[in-house]
């Protein structure tokens, strides 16, 4: 019986050569390929103007990805209502990083190269954004870090990686080191989560907190969803509990230490999307839970921008989405101002911005990408009706207002 | 001092049977259907998260707890009897190995479909509250949702154990497990008990996932989690023995408690699989 491939013909050997070139050819056209995209540092000034997105749309911050998606896309609406920038409409063009570092490299490189953006907005997680944030600086493309606060994710040679309403750990630790010496506190704990923002937070604390002041911290993994054991090692009393060393659990850590009984006087969280904290703990959210946000939800502005939300989605404006939008209107300021899509041109025009928006404090950077004089604000919650979203019956009240906050200045 | 050490001790006692009854669920669910159909459900985690999904949706509607959890349970295991008809019976034309590889990769695909179309469905966190408030009993402070999940978790095992040992469909399932050929010349269609078992099975996953939610936030990543703590439990407990799983589940959630609040939380995870590579070692013969 004659066998597929001849053992020994010549014919055989043409057909497994042919394969092997033709297999060839097509491995070095597909390499070749990604290396063929536009020029790096800007598009061809045709069409529209890509806005990359590296979002976590699977993964613990799957829903800080939707919701900074919302607020980016209902930005790009308005402004494309309102004739585009230079006369060329914007569009966001998103990839799953799966929180996961390799995937979010790989995306932010293939969104640079292949698709021309002018501008990288989501990453979340820390990791990711120091996976990140080398691709934007040696591509020399402004990216705007969603929530990372890990103060290594910026140093002084930073030119293309922004902050925006995730502050760094130690700014963050800043406000809560502030508090607890204005209120005069005196016993303060946190569950600190095992990841470069959760150490670098409690780190802060420690370093910046004074000697009378009991801190009790216990470490918990990034993905625990059973604090229990850590909470119990916790006095059952304490003035301040900080779950904002521990953004994935912030709302599990609440919960769970109601249930046992703990007791306090304000519990913080990290900027966590408002409108699920509601969603997900209702009433109990009034037991002195606060959220850390830069977007200021009290100005009419902010009203504003909501009713407008509201009424071209049908869901309720939040502080996350206030984020995606926010970032949007600056990418798009800054193209303005530089009169080009070159990226180099527009980070220039990002680092001398002053935008007065949704946010406590203008939106301004330092030369190295850190937010000038940050303003946060912690927001608690009481049972009422808000001017953010109509089906809820839970409102944002002022809970502490830092005063400007110098930026963090990464060691040379 | 030593009352406060052995008033600590009880709690994570109580936290730690809390999970392990939740475990030992889990654990079961994969138990029966492996031990019955030489298939290891991957999905099993995706199941116990679908009846979260689906209780709260319907809880929204009825606005009843109780209404919502039975209603979300019958669902699932419906969807259940769907996956068993559909992608199952492509498995079980299958024997031995390749039975068990076939379906470990049916089922992990699932798994990865269901994952993916949750995360964007669903993509925050999710939790469900039995509305038990916390007690202390002897200056020991037990959670409300312990006592409800140890309260529940208790008669359905205990229901579950007077099913298998004591009706002719328990006994009938039995006997598919350790003869397939005796059941089948006894007039037992091994086909349609492995249908029962898997449809047995996705509803305890379902409750397994209710019960969980009562303590703890839960997202669509959760469901991999729970699947990979309830392969722990199975192998652990041997993968076909019903009552193993059940006392392997309560161990490895005593075990887990307590090493997370005396040695660390990644310890804890560690500390899991360490015992299932132990179990693995000291028992081959019940995974072969």
């Amino acid at each position: 019986m004659p066998s597929e491939m001849p053992s020994n013909g010549s014919g055989g050997n043409r057909s497994r050569r042919t394969v092997l070139k033709t297999t060839g050819v097509g491995v070095g056209a597909a390499l070749t390929a990604g290396c063929m995209g536009g020029e790096n540092g800007g598009d061809d000034g045709d069409g529209p103007i890509t806005i990359g997105g590296t979002q976590p749309y699977s993964g613990p911050f799957a829903l800080y990805a939707n919701m900074h998606t919302a607020g980016v896309e209902f930005a790009i609406d308005e402004i494309n209502d309102n004739g585009g920038v230079l006369g060329r409409e914007l569009e966001l063009e998103a990839v799953d990083t799966e929180s996961n570092p390799s995937e979010a490299n790989t995306a932010a490189t293939r969104l640079i190269e292949q698709e021309n953006a002018v501008a990288l907005v989501g990453p979340v997680s820390s990791d990711v954004v120091l996976a990140v944030a080398p691709v934007a600086e040696s591509q020399e493309v402004p990216m705007f870090i969603t929530a990372g606060g890990d103060p290594e994710e910026l140093s002084q040679d930073s030119r293309y990686t922004y902050r925006t309403v995730g502050p760094n750990a130690i700014t963050a630790a800043s406000l809560l080191t502030d508090l607890i010496e204005e209120r005069g506190y005196e016993t303060v704990a946190g569950i600190t989560a095992d990841y470069a923002w959760g150490h670098a937070m409690e780190d802060a604390i420690q370093d910046d907190i004074s000697d009378d002041v009991e801190f009790h911290s216990e470490v918990a993994a990034f993905t625990e969803s059973d604090f229990a054991p850590q909470l119990r090692n916790l006095p059952d009393e304490v003035d301040l509990l900080i779950g904002t060393s521990h953004p994935p659990g912030v709302h599990t850590i609440f919960q769970q230490a109601l249930e046992i009984g703990m007791e306090w006087d304000l519990y913080t969280t990290a900027t966590a999307p408002t409108t699920a904290s509601v969603d997900l703990l209702g009433e109990d959210i009034t037991q002195d839970y606060t959220t850390l946000t830069i977007p200021d939800m009290f100005t009419d502005q902010f009203a504003d921008v909501a009713d407008r939300f509201y009424e071209a989605t049908g869901e309720p404006f939040d502080t996350t989405i206030a984020a995606g939008y926010t970032t949007t209107q600056v990418i798009a300021e800054a193209i303005e101002a530089a009169g080009s899509t070159d990226t180099a041109d527009v980070s220039t025009e990002i680092r001398n911005i002053q935008h007065d928006g949704l946010y406590a404090s203008p939106v301004q950077y330092t030369e190295w990408g850190e937010p000038a004089d940050l303003e946060l604000v912690l927001t608690g919650y009481e049972e009422g009706d808000t001017p953010w979203s109509p089906e809820t019956d839970i409102r944002p009240v002022e809970e502490y207002r830092s005063d400007p906050i110098p930026a963090y200045e990464p060691p040379e | 001092m030593v009352a406060e050490t052995l008033t600590r001790i009880a709690e994570f006692t109580i936290d730690g049977i809390t999970q392990g009854l939740v475990l030992a669920l889990l654990g079961l669910g994969i138990t029966i259907v492996f031990g019955l159909g030489g298939v290891l459900n991957l999905s099993i985690g995706v199941f116990a998260f679908l009846g979260v999904i689906v209780a709260i949706e319907l809880l929204g509607i009825t606005g009843n707890l109780l209404v919502s959890t039975v209603l979300a349970v019958a669902i699932v295991t419906l969807f259940g009897l769907v996956v068993d008809k559909s992608l199952l019976s492509l498995v079980y034309k299958s024997e031995g190995e390749e039975r068990i590889l076939l379906g470990i990769f049916v089922t992990l695909g699932l798994a990865i479909f269901l994952d993916g179309l949750l995360f964007i469905q669903y993509p925050s966190s999710y939790s469900l509250s039995l509305g038990i408030p916390s007690t202390t009993i002897l200056g020991v402070q037990i959670r409300g949702s312990s006592i409800g999940i140890i309260l529940i978790s208790t008669v359905i095992l205990a229901v579950l154990y007077l099913f298998f040992s004591r009706t002719y469909l328990g006994g009938a399932t039995r006997t598919v497990m350790q003869d397939e050929t005796g059941a089948v010349l006894c007039g037992i269609s091994p086909r349609k008990m492995r249908t029962f078992v898997f449809a047995l099975s996705v509803a305890i996953a379902a409750i397994a996932g209710i019960l969980y939610s009562f303590t703890q936030s839960v997202y669509a990543a959760t469901g991999f989690e729970l699947t990979i703590l309830a392969l722990i439990v199975s192998i652990v407990g041997g993968v076909t023995s019903i009552v193993g799983a059940v006392v392997a589940g309560l161990a490895l959630g005593i075990i887990a408690t307590f090493t997370s609040a005396y040695v660390g939380a990644y310890v804890a995870e560690i500390a899991l699989f360490a015992v299932a590579v132990i179990a693995l070692l000291l028992q081959p013969e019940d995974i072969a």
